[in-house]
Order: C-alpha cells, then sequence, then structure tokens
C-alpha cells in the first residue's frame, strides 16, 4: 500500500515544477502576493507617499538652490551678507514645515493601510495563528508588507523628484512667476534624508496596527467573525 | 489506558466568556479521555461547548482552570509561543469555514505552515494534494474552488506538518452531503494511519462513521460511548512510511 | 430625549453614535487631513493678496509698494526675497494639489474601513428588501455627515493652530526680510467645506460601490 514516492514520480515533479510552478513558497512570497492581489490600494498608498516624499525633496533642493545661488558670490557686503542668510532662514523654515506635514500626513497613510491590513485580513492573521505561525512572525508579515509600500513610496517619490527638478526648475517657474525664481539643485544627502523621513512616518503610523495584532486574540476573531 | 497517561486527557477543564455583561461558562468542569489513533465524534447541540473544547486540545485557546495534557506535555501551562509551535508540529486544524487564504494557489496554501521553515516540504504539498484528490488544481485560487475542494486543500493544509491529532470544527458544514461522504472517507483513512481524529459535528454522516462518539451538553460530557474498540493503528507501518499514503486511484 | 421617526438620518446617527471609537479616529483622522489642505491653501491665499490692489502689477514682491517696505536699503535684496517668494508661491501651488491628492485618499481609505467592518450589515440591510440604492443613500449620508463633522473639527481647531504657529513657525527670526501671513478668508472657508464634502461623500461612493454591489449571501458569509 504505502510506499515512498519513486525516483521517476519526483523526477516527473520536478518537470512539472519547471513549466512555471516555483519550487519554494516563502514569507515574501506570501507578502507579495497579498500586496498584487490589493494592487490597487497598493499602488494608492505607495503613489501617496510617493507624493508627499516629492514635497520633501522638492523643498529640500529649493533651499539648497537657494544655498548654492549664493555661494560663489563674493561681492556681497557683509551687512547684505547677513540679510541674505535670514533669507536662507525662512527658506529652512519652509523645508521644516513641509517635512513636518508630509511626515505626519505619511505616518497618516501608513496607518491607514495598515488598519485596513488589519481588519481586511483579520482572519487570515487569525488563521495564520491557529495554524501555528507565531505572532511575531504575523507581526513581522504584517510590518514588512507596509515596509514595502513605504519604501516603494519613497523610493518612487525621491527618484520623480531629482528626475523632475530640471524640469520643474524651467516650467512651474515660467507658468506661474514669469521665469523669476531660484534655481532648484541636487543635495545628495537628499537621499538618505528622504528615507529617515519615511522611516520616521513609518515607525509612528504602523505602530497602532501592529499593537492591533498584538493585543488581538486569533480566537475572538475566529469565533466572532 | 486509565493510568493517567492517556494520549489526549482534559480534566475539570473551566472555561468562562464575557458576553456583553453576562459570563457564559462554554466548558462545566469536563473530563474527558482520548486515546491515540481514536476517531472522535464530539455531538451536541449549539453552545454546548464542542468549538471550545477543540480549541483548548489545539492549544488556542486555554482554560481558566482544569488542565489539558496531550502527549505527556500540559498546554494549558504553555506561554503564547510555545502554543505555537505546538500546534505548528503536533496539530492539524480543519475549520468549517475552510479559512483558506484568498490570494493564494491551492498548493500555496497548503506550504502556509511552514512557509517560514528552511527548506518548505514542496514535494509533500504535491503529495498531499494529489492524495485529496485535486492533482489538477494545485495552481488555483481558492475563490475558483468549490466547497468540497476548498475543504481538500484545508485538509490537505492540515496534513503538511504530519502531526499527531486532527481537528476538525463541523468539517461538513459547508459541503454537499456527497462531497461530505468523500471527506468523512478521507478522514477515516487518516485514523487508519494512526492519526487521531477530533471532530466536533452536528452531522449524522460523520458520527456513523467516527469510532467513538461523545455526547456533550451545557459544558459537560453527557454521555461518551465507545464504538469500536479494536485498535487498527499500524503505528509502525505509519512510521516506516513517513506518515505518507497515496491514495491508488481507480 | 424621544425620537419618533426612524429614517435613514437616525440609523446613520445611530451607527455613528453607538461605534464611538470608530467614528472618533475617522474624524480626527480626516479633520487632520482638511487641516492640512487649509494651511497650504491659507498660506497661498496669504501670499497672493498681501500688498493690496497692487498685486496684478506684478509678482516681483520688491516691485510692489508698501508690501516689503523693509527692503529700500538694499536692491539686491529685493530680488532675492522677491524671487524667494514666487518660488514658494509656485510649489505651494503645487503642494495643495497633491495634499489634495494625499487627502483623497487617506479620506478613501478611511472610509473603506468603516464600510469594510460592516460589510455583514450591508448584506444584512440588502436580505431584508432594501435596494442598493438605499443602502448606497444610506452610507453616502453617513460620510457626509463626517464629512461635515471634521470639517468643523478642521476648522475650528485647525485655524487657531494654522494662523499662529505656522506663521510663527515659517517667520520664525525672520521678521525683517518677509513676512508670510497665512490668511483665512470667507472664500476658503466656504471652498474648503465644499471640497471637504465631496472628497468624503466620492470616497464613501467609490469604497461602498462593490460591497453594495455584490451578493448578500456572500457579504453575510466573507470567510473564503
Amino acid at each position: 500500500m504505502s510506499r515512498p514516492p519513486s525516483a521517476a514520480e519526483t523526477s516527473s515533479l520536478k518537470v512539472r515544477r519547471g513549466k512555471g510552478r516555483k519550487a519554494r513558497f516563502s514569507p515574501v512570497d506570501y507578502i507579495l502576493k497579498d500586496l498584487w492581489r490589493n494592487r490597487s490600494r497598493t499602488i494608492m498608498s505607495m503613489s501617496s507617499v510617493a507624493a508627499l516624499s516629492f514635497l520633501f525633496v522638492l523643498f529640500s533642493s529649493m533651499d539648497a538652490g537657494f544655498a548654492d545661488f549664493f555661494s560663489g558670490d563674493t561681492g556681497v557686503p557683509s551687512d547684505e551678507q547677513k540679510e541674505l542668510y535670514k533669507v536662507k532662514g525662512v527658506m529652512e523654515n519652509w523645508v521644516y514645515l513641509i517635512t513636518a506635514l508630509s511626515l505626519i500626513l505619511m505616518a497618516l497613510v501608513v496607518s491607514n493601510t495598515g488598519i485596513i491590513t488589519v481588519v481586511e485580513r483579520r482572519f487570515e492573521l487569525a488563521t495564520l495563528r491557529a495554524l501555528g505561525i507565531s505572532m511575531p512572525r504575523v507581526i513581522f508579515m504584517v510590518s514588512a508588507s507596509l515596509a514595502m509600500i513605504l519604501y516603494g513610496g519613497v523610493l518612487m517619490g525621491t527618484v520623480l523628484g531629482l528626475l523632475c527638478i530640471p524640469l520643474l526648475d524651467r516650467v512651474s517657474l515660467t507658468l506661474f512667476t514669469q521665469g523669476i525664481g531660484f534655481p532648484l539643485s541636487f543635495d545628495p544627502t537628499l537621499i538618505w534624508r528622504s528615507f529617515l523621513v519615511g522611516t520616521l512616518a513609518g515607525a509612528i503610523g504602523a505602530s497602532l496596527p501592529l499593537i492591533f495584532i498584538a493585543r488581538s486574540s486569533p480566537l475572538e476573531v475566529l469565533r466572532d467573525g | 489506558m486509565d493510568n493517567g497517561t492517556s494520549f489526549i486527557s482534559v480534566r475539570s477543564v473551566v472555561k468562562e466568556y464575557r458576553v456583553g455583561d453576562s459570563t457564559v461558562r462554554a466548558l462545566d468542569g469536563m473530563d474527558m479521555e482520548i486515546d491515540e489513533g481514536d476517531m472522535v465524534a464530539l455531538m451536541g447541540p449549539s453552545g454546548a461547548g464542542k468549538t471550545t473544547l477543540l480549541n483548548m486540545i489545539g492549544g488556542l485557546d486555554s482554560p481558566d482552570r482544569g488542565s489539558v495534557i496531550v502527549k505527556g506535555m500540559e498546554i494549558s501551562s504553555l506561554n503564547e509561543g510555545q502554543r505555537a509551535l505546538f500546534r505548528k508540529n503536533n496539530v492539524g486544524f480543519i475549520f468549517q469555514f475552510f479559512n483558506l487564504i484568498p490570494s493564494l494557489t491551492a498548493l500555496e496554501n497548503v506550504l502556509v505552515p511552514v512557509m517560514f521553515d528552511r527548506d518548505p516540504p514542496f514535494d509533500r504539498a504535491v503529495e498531499l494534494l494529489e492524495r485529496v484528490g485535486l492533482s489538477g488544481r494545485m495552481d488555483h485560487v481558492p475563490g475558483r474552488l468549490s466547497g468540497g475542494e476548498r475543504q481538500r486543500v484545508a485538509i490537505a493544509r492540515a496534513l503538511i506538518n504530519d502531526p499527531m491529532i486532527v481537528l476538525a470544527d463541523e468539517p461538513t458544514g459547508n459541503i454537499d452531503s456527497v462531497t461530505a461522504r468523500e471527506i468523512v472517507s478521507l478522514f477515516r483513512e487518516l485514523n487508519d494511519e494512526g492519526k487521531t481524529m477530533i471532530m466536533a459535528t452536528h452531522d449524522r454522516l460523520v458520527s456513523a462513521r467516527a469510532r467513538s462518539v461523545i455526547k456533550m451538553r451545557d459544558g459537560h460530557v453527557v454521555r461518551g460511548k465507545a464504538k469500536s474498540r479494536e485498535r487498527i493503528v499500524h503505528l509502525a507501518d505509519r512510521k516506516a512510511s513517513g506518515g505518507i499514503r497515496r491514495k491508488v486511484e481507480g | 430625549m424621544e425620537r419618533r421617526t426612524f429614517n435613514a438620518a437616525s440609523y446613520s446617527l445611530s451607527h455613528l453614535r453607538r461605534d464611538g471609537t470608530r467614528t472618533a479616529t475617522t474624524i480626527v483622522t480626516i479633520s487632520i487631513t482638511v487641516a492640512f489642505l487649509l494651511l497650504t491653501s491659507s498660506l497661498l491665499f496669504g501670499m497672493l493678496t498681501d500688498g493690496g490692489g497692487d498685486r496684478k502689477a506684478g509678482l516681483l514682491a520688491g516691485d510692489i509698494p508698501g508690501s516689503v517696505d523693509m527692503f529700500t536699503e538694499f536692491r539686491l535684496d529685493q530680488e532675492i526675497s522677491g524671487r524667494a517668494r514666487n518660488s514658494l508661491m509656485s510649489y505651494l501651488l503645487l503642494t495643495s494639489a497633491m495634499v489634495l491628492m494625499v487627502g483623497f485618499f487617506i479620506m478613501y481609505n478611511t472610509m473603506a474601513i468603516s464600510v469594510m467592518e460592516r460589510r455583514r450589515e450591508i448584506g444584512i440591510l440588502r436580505a431584508l428588501g432594501l435596494s442598493t440604492k438605499e443602502v448606497m443613500k444610506l452610507f453616502l449620508l453617513e460620510g457626509a455627515m463626517v464629512g461635515f463633522i471634521s470639517w468643523i473639527f478642521a476648522l475650528f481647531f485647525g485655524t487657531p493652530l494654522i494662523l499662529n504657529l505656522a506663521s510663527y513657525l515659517i517667520n520664525r527670526g525672520s521678521e525683517s526680510i518677509f513676512f508670510v501671513m497665512p490668511s483665512m478668508p470667507l472664500a476658503l472657508v466656504i471652498g474648503s467645506l465644499l471640497v471637504t464634502m465631496a472628497l468624503s461623500t466620492i470616497s464613501t461612493y467609490i469604497a461602498t460601490i462593490r460591497p453594495v454591489g455584490s451578493s448578500p449571501v456572500a457579504m453575510m458569509r466573507t470567510r473564503i
């Protein structure tokens, strides 16, 4: 009756696997499939994060552009230089304001997406726990999928921002201000700064849904729905 | 075998739930012993505590008082992490509503409990699905499977870790009677291989083919009757074959 | 207080009251979003309107008499501060548009959460004989209520913050260079109400259309 699978059978399995079935199935596959299933939401969350990242990049390069504009200026009297630094201070204030704004909104986007995940997939998460996957691992999976959305968005926004800076420099200024404004300039530290803002926002935003998971009992979810 | 070393023993277990302002006593001093290789049907009206008992044995729930001992291990005293490990290695859960993951294919659903392992037993998942008769539908998502097929995927998933105990909560509650019959036959087959099956059910079809029937009411055993006591458990055979037997087709 | 009628509005109201925590979270979330919308647009308004009627003469702030009168000493500074204003203004327009987009998404998500939690309820209502349109009306009404309450919160708690804190933060340490005073004209107040109501209703509609359209039986038993 019972016998271990013969060599012919295992080889036939391998052949079938070769025709498109993956031989491995890991939590990463699981997360990617879930993001793909909810692709409209994934795209919306990602593009929201991207838009906020883009704003951060834009205002930071405006600040950098201002700094660049005057860095070569040597013939300015010291009194004027002082006043210029004050204008620079204003620009920095704007950068802080926009950073704070994108941080808070990004955190809201992340926590919203996280809460949707936790609410919509509560059966799924409870089932995973009933099947013997420990709570830290479930939390890991949810935070990994949130991190993918977040860093995907930050990457998109930063790259888009860096690509658009030369374009914006010409188009939007001429449209709105008859070509009089400050040149935007690229600042390499922007890249890690925008990822830092993203990380901070993610940490703030993800905490609520993750606490939700940690405190939920799989039993109650499976029983009451 | 009543020397305190039964395979599963439930001792004076009390469990209460808060529902709104009142407390409901789901289990009220439950005492029960289940032998290894038994196939038990838990019968009783809704609210008799069948599901609660299954969850206790499966380590999903812990009792307020009393103890649940499985394989000499007191699971009521394990912490959450240890219980997750216990569930993963010893228990296979089959739910009434299947609880499959909608975005994953049948094959991937079977692999979910072991996805964090370094080397998930891919071939075993394929074999299990072939065994439950789903060889042609491994790449289908649950939305494209019928109720019976979903339940078979759930059964394959419960078996992926080769558990000693399979717990099924109303396994035939959401499928037609022809499919239900096939699924009960499959349970019987698994039981013949030495798995201890415990099923909470209303279905006469299921209880008729169980080895023992335990009737519950209001959180305790009303009547526990062993239908057949001969053990046709081929433990040695089961171990030799690694717990897997292929269904002979045709 | 005894209610004699029971209609769609009382249904929505009693739901909002009973499910207080969720309602509060939704309102707080949407209020923050609306407050940010108010912030960016009031700054834009402030920049556009200060300087009086001569605004149209030219956007270069240095050219406008009275608006930046502290710049009489250095011609260069006038030009620079004018350029800074212009840059800020054009990018603020972009910012407002993006905050609007993100705000819409946040609202949609928030509405989607509350609809998702009530799928079972939608199924029951449909099973009891309410038409798709009626269920939809119920949810749209509720979305509009939430939008309105959030707007009130944003206006009454957000405006003082915007007018004081934001303008302080922006103009910190630079009063003598140029000064951006956020302004909140009536047009902005009314406009923000319209935008908030439109966004919350549209997002509720999008979030509800699929659950309401699908089979009530499936809705009452959503586990796969």
